[in-house]
């Protein structure tokens, strides 16, 4: 595993950039779908008597530039036999033909109890819980993403994205009553590639395999007063299906 | 959990700009997910559906299936994407038995314990169909949602009795094929997937409280019936 090592102002230059460019391409992406929903509706004037769906011939011929991808799936770190479920977000814009960009967020959560049987009674046993363990990670990246085709039935596409990553631990110990958590944090980037089902002229259907790539870490101090720092690798690979419109 | 690993101590990291970021992430989602329906707006009738089924859910952590029903109440998007809620019940019963002393070839049994276990989940979900032109049509959906488990438990040999409901965030994944008997009304069929662990306060004989857990993970299998209404 790499590991990239930098010093702070770097850390702290990157940070700067990376929220610059989140924040414009926020509001660029918000104004613009501020602006689309400005356009009528086409079909409003349709009876109730008019066929269940209406073919999208009345749509403007402009093509839609907006995409957002509303993802679930799993996601099984390398480091550890712990695979998780993940839900996660892209909010893009066509770019050019077949490449579309834009921001990407998510969410895995993995929870790991040390359990007891309360009882020996037939059926359903309750667990009682000793100690907890809780982790979440968060990523938020820009991306980028090529469909191979842009209008049969099935669309190969890959993509990639690159950004930053939270990971969120907590522990609790419930027979002594401690607790702790923490949180690391690093630049990360993903890949994907997949295959969509298209249901329609604004929407497929998608499934792809992904892999998560990043070293998230954090700064300790011991008790003797000397600061480390630590490492989390939240490399891993993942599967997941979803829904893509196009507005 | 997460292995942790040791390094050399870097400069310190401005992660409170790095958060920063994500509050304004959620809104710009949350703002441009608002504009979706706008832009996916309906281009016919608004469509609704309500599917009633029947099945067996198959707990990992208990013997035997359990039967279940359920429904699932739901807007149609667009002609191939629904969303809406779904509910159900299943039932699991188990007892410890003992053949009856009296009785030669031993098929009479006392009981010596029993449980009794409902469960009811409350979700909303997404359903996606593959097509909206063939007789048949594959579609998968996922819910989540909150969950309840209410176990009921009578130990005859000492008399102990209890009542706990156990509670959490669950989910279900479900995939089939339907059978499009009229253009508004198909049979479904399908697996699905419940995910979960239900969790209660309770206390102790001698005063401290736990938390206890029951994991209700789980597959099976139902039929239902799913129509079509404006």
């Amino acid at each position: 595993m790499l590991r990239l090592v930098r010093g702070s102002k770097a850390l702290s230059l990157g940070v700067r950039l990376l929220s610059a460019l989140s924040i414009s391409i926020a509001g660029g992406l918000l104004a613009a779908a501020c602006a689309s929903a400005q356009v009528p509706d086409s079909t409003a004037t349709l009876g109730s008597r008019a066929p269940r769906y209406v073919p999208h011939a009345s749509a403007p011929a402009k093509p839609k530039a907006y995409r957002m991808h509303l993802h679930g799936g799993l996601f099984a770190p390398v480091d550890v036999n712990a695979t998780s479920p993940t839900l996660g977000l892209r909010l893009g814009r066509r770019i050019v033909s077949h490449v579309q960009g834009g921001l990407l967020v998510g969410w895995t959560f993995e929870r790991k109890n040390l359990e007891q049987p309360v009882n020996s009674l037939p059926g359903l046993q309750p667990q009682r819980i000793l100690a907890r363990a809780d982790g979440q990670l968060v990523p938020a990246m820009a991306y980028l993403q090529v469909d191979l085709n842009e209008t049969r039935f099935l669309v190969p596409y890959a993509g990639i994205a690159a950004g930053y990553e939270w990971l969120s631990l907590k522990v609790n110990d419930y027979r002594t009553g401690e607790a702790a958590s923490a949180t690391y944090t690093n630049f990360a980037w993903e890949s994907w590639g997949g295959v969509g089902l298209r249901l329609g002229p604004d929407m497929t259907f998608d499934s792809e395999l992904f892999y998560n790539g990043g070293s998230l870490e954090r700064d300790v101090t011991d008790p003797s007063g000397q600061s480390y720092r630590e490492a989390v690798h939240a490399n891993g690979v993942g599967a997941r299906v979803g829904v893509n419109f196009l507005f | 959990m997460l292995r942790t690993l040791p390094v050399r101590a870097l400069s310190g990291l401005a992660a409170g700009a790095c958060r920063a970021l994500l509050p304004l992430l959620f809104a710009l989602s949350l703002s441009l997910a608002f504009r979706v329906p706008a832009a996916i707006a309906q281009t016919g009738p608004e469509l609704w559906s309500i599917q009633l089924d029947g099945g067996l859910l198959m707990l990992n952590e208990a013997r035997g299936t359990s039967p279940r029903i359920g429904m699932r109440y739901s807007k149609h998007f667009t002609s191939h994407v629904q969303g809406g809620l779904l509910t159900g019940f299943a039932y699991k019963g188990a007892s410890l038995e003992a053949p009856a002393a009296a009785t030669p070839g031993g098929e009479s049994h006392v009981e010596l314990a029993r449980t009794d276990a409902r469960l009811v989940p409350l979700m909303g979900f997404m359903q996606v169909d593959m097509t909206d032109r063939f007789w048949l049509v594959p579609f998968v959906g996922i819910g989540a949602g909150y969950e309840w488990l209410r176990l009921i438990t009578k130990d005859h040999r000492t008399g102990l009795e209890s009542m706990v409901t156990y509670g959490n965030i669950a989910w279900e994944g479900y995939a089939g094929a339907g059978v499009r008997l009229t253009s508004r009304v198909r049979v479904n069929g399908e697996l699905f997937y419940n995910g979960g662990s239900l969790e209660a306060r309770v206390l102790d004989p001698d005063g401290s409280t736990w938390r206890e857990a029951i994991h209700v993970n789980g597959v099976g299998a139902r039929v239902g019936l799913d129509m079509i209404f404006e």
